[in-house]
């Protein structure tokens, strides 16, 4: 998306004449400007393609987790503390424990 | 009986005591605990996998096995009930919300909602976004009263802690940038599906009243007072102008055009 | 939106999965027809559904359903029904398939995993009265696939193959015969998968299945896991030999779910199954020739 104009306007919106004013400002002005395309500090999301799917083979992979399910789950008494770090990233980045900040209080 | 098997499998899937199913199952060299437990991990380990899926930043940010454990246990209090799972995963935010072992990270549920309106923004219907031309040359009194429909995709989260840093810093494709100061200034994210990508803007107090008014079915005189109220700095033509490039909005109707949208995750 | 014929060729197709899509975008694939998972593509819109759309073109595509639960003792979800219906409306599949098998408990919960029967009167007249309710849904035959078992019930009164045969013969349904399935519960309940074959419908056979497993041991022995991770098992191509004997060519599928290799693997598996059909094709002509 295109950065905002940082000018704030006293235009008066209470009135049909300051809309129609503005709108017409803002098709003159959109029908010139580039479409949307890798705007600079647009966060653009990939990677969710695979989101929410319905499979019909078996998770159950072929190793200990049936044992590691048992464990975890008649335990009962395991405390849970968030990690904050992203172990995910099989080494190829750098430990990260930017979010991990104390909250505000 | 069939329904005696039905009840006692579903408790022994989803983290209830699994006796009763057991009884009913015929074993031999494998014990039927066993065999039950093929199932019980497709259905957990299947389930959890569909929300790590859908909420990668959560997940790094908390990291896999906090992750795996609050997915479980949100599993077997919201299992879902459609069997449609592009749908599944809405409820997590709030979840998040009231889950103690959580409460060290107060921003996590506001950074779920986000990825919960990703979901949902990739898979809304299409639509075609309004070109500029479509509005030229309105009259004052139509273009006051003008309604306009924003695109299916369109998702506002807003939130007293900066979710899109947050969400920008913890991307799971991406490398590490950095610490985040989590006691930033909040952040409003504009989450879209105009072409074929998601994308997160951060938008200011005055656009997010704006816009939330206008998928609210308000004429434009009405969305534009909303926003001025919420940001006397609002600027309406500045506005228009960025969602008309940006393809924000996709039809247009008069007052009281009966459509009214959604814009939550 | 189909320009193809919706017809699903007796010859081996694909189950279309995410990391491929690009690949059949790209161009044209010696695939004869694909498969989805409907559940898949009960969105609104989207790239996914653009892509599908796309590729429904220029390929027959079948609709292999994966939530509709038909063994709920509770009955079938009319929501769910409708939208299945209104995609089959939309893509025009060939053919439409679901499970002998229960996801969805009595309080609604989606379990996301295919749960086994009991093999018992009662079942076969839930199953069997769910099936009509489906078929009349989608105004259209459905195939119903043997599902692949971990577990057996003390209860059950039938085996697999005359509970499925009994299911034939009431609701008029057609077969989906996963002969991987019947390997890995041959291998687990303790039957003879040749037997099976012989037990079974075969006339009612409208397509097959062919996928991977994997052996996961326990403390007692050992079960076959039907992960659809690696490529088809030897014992697996020949059950599809011997069913494919019998049946004459019907539609084959090779499924993979996870582990999803590059697409050239997938397609050597579906080129062996062609060639297993197309032996079939010259059995039965000279078969009728005499």
């Amino acid at each position: 998306m295109p950065r905002t104009p940082s000018r704030p306007l006293a235009r008066p919106l209470s009135n049909p004449l300051g809309i129609a004013a503005a709108l017409a400002g803002a098709v003159a002005a959109a029908a010139v400007a580039q479409p949307a395309q890798a705007q600079e500090g647009q966060e653009r999301c990939y990677g969710i393609t695979r989101a929410g799917e319905n499979l019909c083979e078996n998770a159950f992979q072929g190793h200990s987790c049936a044992g590691q399910a048992t464990q975890d789950f008649h335990g009962g008494d395991w405390v849970l503390v968030p990690a904050g770090t992203c172990e995910e990233m099989q080494g190829a980045l750098e430990p990260y424990d930017g979010i991990n900040d104390t909250p505000p209080a | 009986m069939l329904r005696e098997v039905q009840r006692s499998v579903r408790t022994a899937l989803l983290g209830g005591d699994p006796a009763a199913a057991e009884a009913l199952v015929a074993g031999n060299a494998v014990a039927a605990a066993e065999r039950l437990l093929v199932h019980r991990n497709n259905a957990q380990l299947s389930l959890i996998g569909v929300l790590a899926a859908d909420f990668p930043v959560t997940r790094r940010i908390v990291g896999a096995d906090f992750f795996t454990a609050m997915a479980r246990q949100f599993v077997f209090a919201h299992p879902p009930l459609r069997p449609e799972l592009l749908a599944y995963g809405g409820e997590l935010p709030d979840f998040i919300a009231g889950f103690p072992p959580a409460r060290p990270l107060p921003y996590l549920a506001d950074v779920a909602r986000l990825e919960a309106a990703v979901k949902g923004s990739y898979f809304a219907a299409d639509a075609v976004s309004l070109r500029p031309a479509d509005l030229a040359g309105l009259q004052d009194e139509v273009a006051a009263e003008l309604v306009l429909a924003l695109h299916p995709s369109v998702r506002i989260v807003a939130s007293p802690f900066p979710i899109l840093t947050l969400h920008r810093a913890n991307r799971a494709d991406r490398a590490a940038v950095g610490r985040v100061d989590t006691t930033a200034p909040g952040e409003t994210v504009l989450v879209s599906r105009i072409a074929a990508e998601v994308t997160l803007d951060a938008i200011g107090p005055g656009d997010a009243a704006f816009l939330t008014a206008v998928g609210a079915g308000r004429p434009l005189i009405d969305a534009a007072a909303a926003a001025c109220l919420a940001d006397p700095a609002f600027d309406l033509q500045a506005s228009l102008t960025l969602h008309l490039v940006h393809g924000t909005f996709a039809g247009t109707g008069s007052r009281g055009w009966p459509h009214r949208q959604d814009l939550s995750p | 939106m189909p320009a193809t014929s919706a017809t699903i060729p007796r010859r081996a197709g694909l189950g279309l999965r995410q990391p491929h899509m690009a690949d059949f975008l790209a161009g044209p694939q010696p695939v004869a027809w694909l498969e989805v998972h409907s559940e898949n593509h009960l969105a609104d819109g989207g790239p996914r559904n653009a892509t599908l759309a796309a590729l429904r073109r220029d390929y027959p595509v079948s609709c292999h359903g994966v939530g509709l639960s038909l063994g709920s003792v509770g009955g079938l979800d009319r929501t769910h029904l409708a939208r299945l219906r209104a995609l089959h409306d939309w893509l025009e599949p060939g053919l439409v398939s679901e499970h002998i098998a229960w996801s969805v408990a009595e309080d609604g919960a989606y379990l996301n995993d295919l749960l086994p029967l009991p093999y018992t009167e009662e079942a076969l007249g839930v199953l069997c009265r769910n099936i009509d309710q489906a078929q009349t849904a989608f105004a259209r035959q459905i195939l119903v696939e043997n599902p692949s078992s971990y577990v057996t019930f003390a209860q059950s009164t039938l085996a697999e193959w005359q509970f499925i045969a009994e299911v034939m013969a009431r609701t008029g349904c057609g077969l989906l015969l996963d002969v991987n399935n019947i390997h890995v519960s041959a291998h687990n309940t303790g039957f003879d998968a040749d037997a099976y074959l012989d037990a079974v419908p075969l006339g009612a056979v409208g397509e097959i299945h062919v996928a991977g497993h994997t052996l996961h041991r326990f403390t007692g022995g050992d079960l076959l896991i039907d992960s659809h991770d690696r490529p088809v098992s030897d014992a697996v191509w020949r059950l599809l030999a011997t069913a494919l004997a019998r049946t004459g060519p019907v539609p084959v599928l090779v499924e993979r779910d996870s582990e999803v290799p590059p697409l050239a693997d997938l397609l050597a598996e579906v080129a062996a199954a062609q060639a297993l059909l197309d032996r079939a094709a010259e059995t039965k002509a000279l078969t009728d020739a005499a």
